[in-house]
């Protein structure tokens, strides 16, 4: 596990977070903060509302009810033009990679530049900045490439290339691993540790695996039944008697 | 059945709102120019081929079933004044727009709800694009667009294929056949046709996006929608047609 000096400084603050799709109550006064620099995982049951808090995170669900703030900004009373700058800093790498289909890899990799011409300071020109995105996860040779020619850990890496470009100073994983096999899983988990060591931005890692979680994270958060059920780090939960604890730690 | 006619009314409503967001987005920047570009290229010269080999047998096919009643009253010379008229007026127009509520509108509306299953529309977003104006702005101005000029070339190529069966059966000349053609159609003909094609390409156009953006229940879905899609604009090309033969009645006295 990465051990990383921590500053307290909070990327993301929740308090109290609510959201509901008709009656069914996802988040029930959630509270969770990240600081910067750090790795949090959140583990919890499918369906138990992890992937719809990082989507409310990034403003891609409205919340109902309670304080989100990101960077130092409300999320829920932002315009979408505030937002839009707001998401310039916060990276999302989704579950099935979200790779453009019609695009080729360095297409991919381009199109959040061109809507982000400010960040394309210092005289990077935008090739340098797409090979060297690709570089940092060991695909420079997929250039050229169409995302249908790609394997699935591939898509991975590539879609963590695209959502690297920007330098975002937080980067939200949807299961990085998921649908992965255990090896192409591991190499990906090292991959999101390197490149978290690169670029120092903060994270929160969504997943279901256990040894992702352990490689990648300075903190493990269990979300059940719509709250932070419980937090430590992975040693601390592995020796934990509680329960539902035990429900994911348990060889 | 009167949840049938809600679920009409419901769609209805939301594909009116879906077309007032367009109007209310449409002029103001970001402009997706070069994406404009590439699905005017994708949608008009994909499907060249298909409008134009079926205005071809159209126009065979109008000429070679109309000429014998033409011949038993001695009316052939009337052959390229009504195929031109004909095929000008309503069916240049409404095959045309049937041919792209398929190949067009299906195509659209899987495209989207495959984006939107795979996430491809949440990623845009998060990258700070506007999905709608990237996706939905584009893809409809382009089609709205292509459109009529898609109808202009199948009118032509409709005329070309009932002219050649004129010179095969009747001895016409190509240019005479044109002549007598254009002798006969005026502004009252021509412009009504072209006018309604606009909308033909915006109805076929929006429906697709609409169905696709809000496309559920995964993969299933997609096939799902890209057959309602076509449904619903092929119905609307049709309601369209009436009115704007209704409209142009009232202004060129058909």
């Amino acid at each position: 596990m990465k051990e990383r000096e921590k500053i307290a400084t909070p990327v993301i603050e929740i308090k109290d977070l609510y959201k509901s799709f008709g009656n069914n109550h996802v988040l029930r006064g959630f509270n969770f903060v990240l600081n910067d620099g750090e790795n949090v995982a959140v583990l919890g049951k499918s369906g138990s509302g992890k992937s719809v808090l990082i989507k409310c995170i990034i403003g891609l669900i409205r919340i109902d009810q309670g304080q989100l703030n990101v960077l130092g900004q409300s999320v829920p009373e932002l315009q979408q033009k505030e937002l839009d700058i707001i998401r310039r800093d916060v990276g999302f790498l989704f579950q099935g990679s979200a790779l453009y289909d019609s695009m080729s890899v360095k297409e991919n990799l381009e199109f959040p530049l061109r809507r982000h011409h400010e960040k394309m300071n210092g005289g990077t020109s935008m090739n340098k900045r797409v090979e060297e995105a690709l570089e940092s996860v060991g695909l420079l040779h997929t250039l050229q490439l169409m995302p249908s020619e790609l394997s699935g850990g591939m898509k991975k890496r590539v879609a963590l290339a695209r959502t690297l470009i920007l330098q975002p100073k937080i980067i939200l994983y949807d299961e990085p691993t998921g649908g992965l096999d255990p090896i192409t899983g591991r190499e990906i988990s090292y991959l999101i540790n390197q490149v978290q060591e690169q670029y120092k931005a903060a994270a929160i890692i969504i997943t279901h695996d256990l040894v992702c979680a352990k490689i990648t994270t300075n903190r493990i958060v269990i979300l059940s039944e719509g709250k932070n059920y419980i937090e430590g780090n992975y040693d601390e939960l592995d020796q934990s008697k509680d329960p539902v604890v035990q429900e994911f730690f348990k060889k | 059945m009167l949840k049938g006619l809600k679920k009409f009314f419901i769609t209805t409503g939301e594909i009116t709102e879906f077309s007032i967001r367009y109007f209310r987005e449409v002029l103001f920047p970001p402009y997706e120019f070069h994406e404009l570009l590439k699905q005017s290229f994708l949608i008009g010269n994909k499907s060249i081929a298909l409008v134009g080999s079926t205005g071809f047998i159209m126009g065979i096919v109008l000429t070679l079933q109309t000429r014998p009643t033409l011949v038993e009253f001695g009316a052939e010379s009337w052959m390229p004044s009504m195929v031109g008229i004909a095929i000008v007026r309503e069916i240049g127009p409404v095959i045309t727009a049937l041919i792209c509520a398929g190949k067009v509108g299906s195509g659209i509306s899987a495209e989207l709800a495959s984006m939107k299953v795979t996430e491809q529309i949440d990623a845009m977003e998060v990258s700070g694009t506007n999905p709608f104006k990237y996706l939905v702005i584009t893809r409809v101005t382009a089609t709205t667009i292509m459109l009529p000029v898609l109808v202009i070339m199948a009118d032509l190529i409709s005329l070309g294929g009932s002219a050649l069966v004129e010179y095969v059966k009747g001895g016409v000349t190509l240019q005479l056949y044109f002549n007598k053609v254009f002798d006969y159609l005026n502004f009252g003909d021509l412009i009504p046709s072209i006018i309604k094609s606009f909308f033909f390409g915006f109805a076929i156009a929006i429906v697709g996006c609409y169905k696709g953006f809000t496309s559920s229940k995964g993969t299933e879905g997609v096939g799902r929608t890209a057959n309602e899609a076509v449904v619903i604009s092929s119905m609307l090309v049709f309601i369209l047609d009436f009115i704007a033969v209704l409209v142009s009645d009232i202004f060129y006295d058909l």
